[in-house]
């Protein structure tokens, strides 16, 4: 494995460590921010796939947004 | 193909049972025009039957893009333009089994000289009372690049990716949610464009001009460079990682704030940021998206602004004028606006993108206007 996918999985396994344990339990009455419309980390599928084909046909970089590939609709 | 993708979406909505509400019909209808004269105009329709109370689903969606060029890349090779339209369909499902969720997904995209087939499956898992969720999905794409005019049958050539994710959300607290993902792409296959040529120059030439203070560029490339214009050529393979992180937090009297970061890097030495900022403000009944996403990417390792034959008449071995392969920086900024309507949702937004290249023989910077619009029915 060279330097830089090592850095990625070093900076990924460290943030799943900072955030995944000892979180105490969000109780159902804590909950009315996050059941908010505006809080969804994907509001509407359909409107953000339609944008994020749009971004990577021009963006060199992939992943992490889902929507790609599928023919590029560009030239 | 297209009546058999509507007749299973027709059969999986139908055959989903009475559930959850909501069922969701939606249309939107994205619109992109730029100063490098490129103009497109993608309409989608999409539906959505709800299998259960906790995210079980079957969707359908159709898209077209009609895209009408002239940009540079175009005609610095001698054509005139084209106009073209990509159709695509989409099919997926997911079920609700106690903490599990899985879900399968295919896609099916058509123009005239590109085809591709997507698979995709995910699997994910709630855990701790519903704070965490773990998430792995896997995709392959089956693509054939073929040639305008030019029957598949006659010449093509194929590009298979395969897509690994792994991705985690955790709630923070009663006010902020984070989600990571890392994901790996691995490329194999032709992935030049088969209408791109690239110049060639005389290294003395170069040198003479950068000695006058002049650069090579757009418009006077074709003056300079060598009578021999070889095909697009980049490697075969590619290996794509991608570590994303976003965080979502609600401030009271304001709405919700989200903040993306992603970092990429590939087997073919392209470095690139991505920071994209939004916040959501609900005002009355309407909600107020202001959004401002800025990318910005280090060259490949072959990436060359004018390519030069050596003394020995030996042209390089990788070369590319596709401009997403360069160095470059991009902001995309846009105002979205939304109200409810009864069962309906209506929405418009409209944006900016600048995009500056650092090195790029044709283009030194694109000025792009973006609008989006639709509505969405909740039943």
């Amino acid at each position: 494995m060279t330097a830089a996918p090592r850095r990625l999985l070093v900076a990924l396994l460290a943030a799943i460590a900072t955030t995944a344990p000892a979180c105490a339990t969000t109780r159902p009455y804590q909950r009315e921010a996050l059941a908010r419309r505006e809080m969804a980390l994907e509001p509407d599928g359909d409107e953000a796939a339609l944008r994020q084909h749009f971004l990577g046909t021009r963006e060199g970089a992939i992943g992490g947004g889902g929507g790609e590939g599928g023919g590029c609709g560009c030239n | 193909m297209r009546l058999q993708l509507i007749v299973v979406a027709a059969a999986l909505l139908a055959a989903a049972p009475a559930a959850a509400e909501p069922n969701t019909l939606s249309f939107d209808t994205l619109f992109y025009s730029d100063n490098d004269n490129v103009l497109v105009v993608s309409p989608q329709v999409a539906a959505h039957r709800a299998l259960d109370d906790a995210g079980g689903e079957a969707s359908a969606r159709v898209a077209v893009d009609i895209i009408s060029a002239a940009s540079v890349d175009v005609v610095s090779q001698a054509t005139s333009g084209f106009t073209e339209v990509r159709k695509e369909a989409a099919l997926s499902g997911s079920l609700r089994i106690g903490e599990l969720l899985p879900a399968v997904r295919y896609r099916f995209s058509d123009e005239p000289d590109y085809r591709s087939h997507g698979f995709g499956v995910t699997l994910s898992r709630d855990f701790a009372g519903h704070d965490s969720t773990l998430a792995v999905s896997f995709d392959v794409g089956l693509d054939t690049v073929g040639r305008t005019g030019t029957a598949f049958s006659a010449w093509s050539r194929h590009l298979n990716t395969h897509t690994g994710e792994v991705g985690l959300t955790q709630v923070l607290g009663p006010r902020t949610v984070i989600r990571g993902s890392y994901s790996l792409t691995l490329q194999d296959g032709y992935m030049e464009k088969p209408y791109r040529y690239v110049p060639l120059f005389d290294a003395a030439v170069l040198a003479d001009l950068d000695r006058a203070g002049m650069t090579v560029g757009g418009d006077d490339f074709d003056t300079y460079r060598l009578p021999e214009r070889p095909p697009e050529e980049v490697p075969d393979r590619r290996v794509r990682h991608a570590l994303s992180l976003r965080a979502l937090r609600f401030i009271p009297a304001i709405g919700a704030a989200q903040l993306d970061y992603r970092f990429y890097l590939d087997s073919w030495g392209v470095q690139a940021h991505t920071v994209d900022a939004a916040i959501k403000i609900p005002i009355g009944r309407f909600r107020l998206d202001v959004e401002d996403r800025l990318h910005y990417q280090l060259a490949a390792d072959f990436w060359a602004r004018a390519y030069t034959v050596d003394s020995d008449g030996v042209i390089p071995t990788w070369r590319t004028v596709d401009r997403e392969l360069g160095t470059y920086a991009q902001d995309t900024a846009f105002v979205r606006l939304q109200r409810p309507f009864g069962d309906f949702l209506v929405y418009a937004m409209g944006g900016t993108m600048i995009t500056r290249y650092d090195d790029f023989l044709y283009l030194d910077w694109r000025l792009a206007l973006v609008s989006e619009a639709g509505v969405r029915w909740d039943w």
